[in-house]
């Protein structure tokens, strides 16, 4: 049952991609369209995941992922406005460190929200995910506080691991 | 507007090709990747300013493909100078 | 030209030098940052945003049309795959051993060029 929502809502998503590309204009194009997506979602469902727990979202949690979408881009241009300071200082102010952060999560989804989050924020690049741990680049120690005091963390299991 | 997004696809490709001094210094492969990368990228913005320059909609879907293949090519091309090879597990 | 359309124009103007302005930087980041991560930093955070801002302006430019979701489309997917591939670059580079530099060790780590 699981599996058959996650491939409907890949379906959908495929759906989309093909009407903005091709434009669903002639019946034509729906008529190639649709069933392209069928088959392409029906493949990844029974193909690519197999290993692990697809990403079934409730309506609240795909509000809540909205959400976390919006604060998201809100970091990554803070982001790039340090990196440009940084880059345009010319004493280059930068002291490098990695550090380690260990975050269990139930869901594998949740463990990519997080690399990709650490890797948007300012300041941070995740360099190595194995198992519970992440291994982080940060331009300096200051910028691994959010990750160290598990505000990130806290933020990515209320948007995937609550219901 | 359109000699102002001119002087915007100049930009971006004199941008480019200072990109290219890294991928010519390295001095780690990885390095090199990460300026086809990134070359990569401007490109792709670059395709979807020259549509709009020349009037050729059709780029816009290359600029997607392109965008779409250059993630590719970084992922593989670091996958196989991280492991030497292409087939097998990926984990 | 409406006054709606010299506002749209000017927006778009405005959005296509910020992404400029982040591509410049990014490229200045991989020039003149001392070793392979943080040029990684540079390059995954700048592009994202510059690509973002210009491909946005663009779209702002092109009004209601069928192109701009294709546009909308192309931004969700650099905002989706540079992190990764940036990720995936690093990754790399940690597990084949390549040491970031450090203030402390100064040259003698990485790569500093």
């Amino acid at each position: 049952m699981k599996r058959a929502t996650n491939i409907g809502q890949a379906m959908v998503l495929l759906a989309g991609f093909w009407a903005v590309l091709a434009g669903l204009t002639s019946p034509g194009l729906v008529a190639v369209g649709l069933p392209v997506a069928a088959a392409v979602a029906a493949w990844a469902g029974l193909r690519l995941w197999t290993d692990d727990e697809p990403p079934v979202m409730s309506a609240r949690q795909w509000l809540r992922f909205a959400g976390y979408c919006v604060r998201l881009v809100r970091d990554i241009v803070s982001a790039a406005v340090l990196v440009a300071e940084k880059v345009l200082d010319p004493r280059m102010p930068i002291d490098p460190v990695l550090i380690v952060h260990r975050a269990r999560f139930g869901r594998e989804v949740s463990r990519v929200a997080l690399a990709n989050s650490i890797t948007l924020t300012p300041g941070t690049l995740t360099v190595d995910v194995d198992g519970d741990r992440f291994v982080v680049h940060c331009l300096a120690e200051g910028f691994a506080d959010d990750i160290r005091d598990g505000t990130f963390e806290r933020r990515i299991r209320r948007v995937f691991e609550e219901p | 507007m359109d000699s102002f997004l001119w002087g915007a696809a100049t930009f971006l490709l004199a941008v480019a090709s200072v990109c290219l001094y890294r991928a010519y210094r390295g001095p780690t492969v990885l390095d090199r990747v990460l300026a086809v990368n990134v070359i990569g990228t401007k490109t792709m913005v670059l395709l979807v300013l020259l549509a709009f320059v020349f009037d050729r909609p059709l780029y816009v879907d290359v600029a997607l493909v392109y965008a779409l293949l250059n993630f590719v090519t970084t992922v593989v091309a670091t996958r196989y100078f991280e492991t030497g090879a292409l087939e097998g597990d990926w984990q | 030209m409406s006054l709606f359309e010299a506002i749209r124009n000017a927006a778009a103007v405005v959005l296509v030098c910020t992404g400029s302005f982040f591509f410049l930087v990014g490229t200045l980041g991989l020039i003149r940052f001392p070793d392979f991560y943080s040029r990684t930093h540079g390059a995954t955070k700048c592009d994202t945003v510059g690509a973002g801002s210009i491909l946005l302006g663009l779209a702002l430019l092109r009004g209601l049309h069928a192109d701009v979701l294709k546009i909308l489309a192309i931004i969700s997917l650099v905002l989706l795959t540079s992190p990764t591939a940036g990720h995936a670059l690093a990754r790399a580079a940690y597990r084949t051993g390549l040491r970031p530099w450090t203030r402390l060790v100064g040259g003698g780590g990485g790569d500093a060029d």
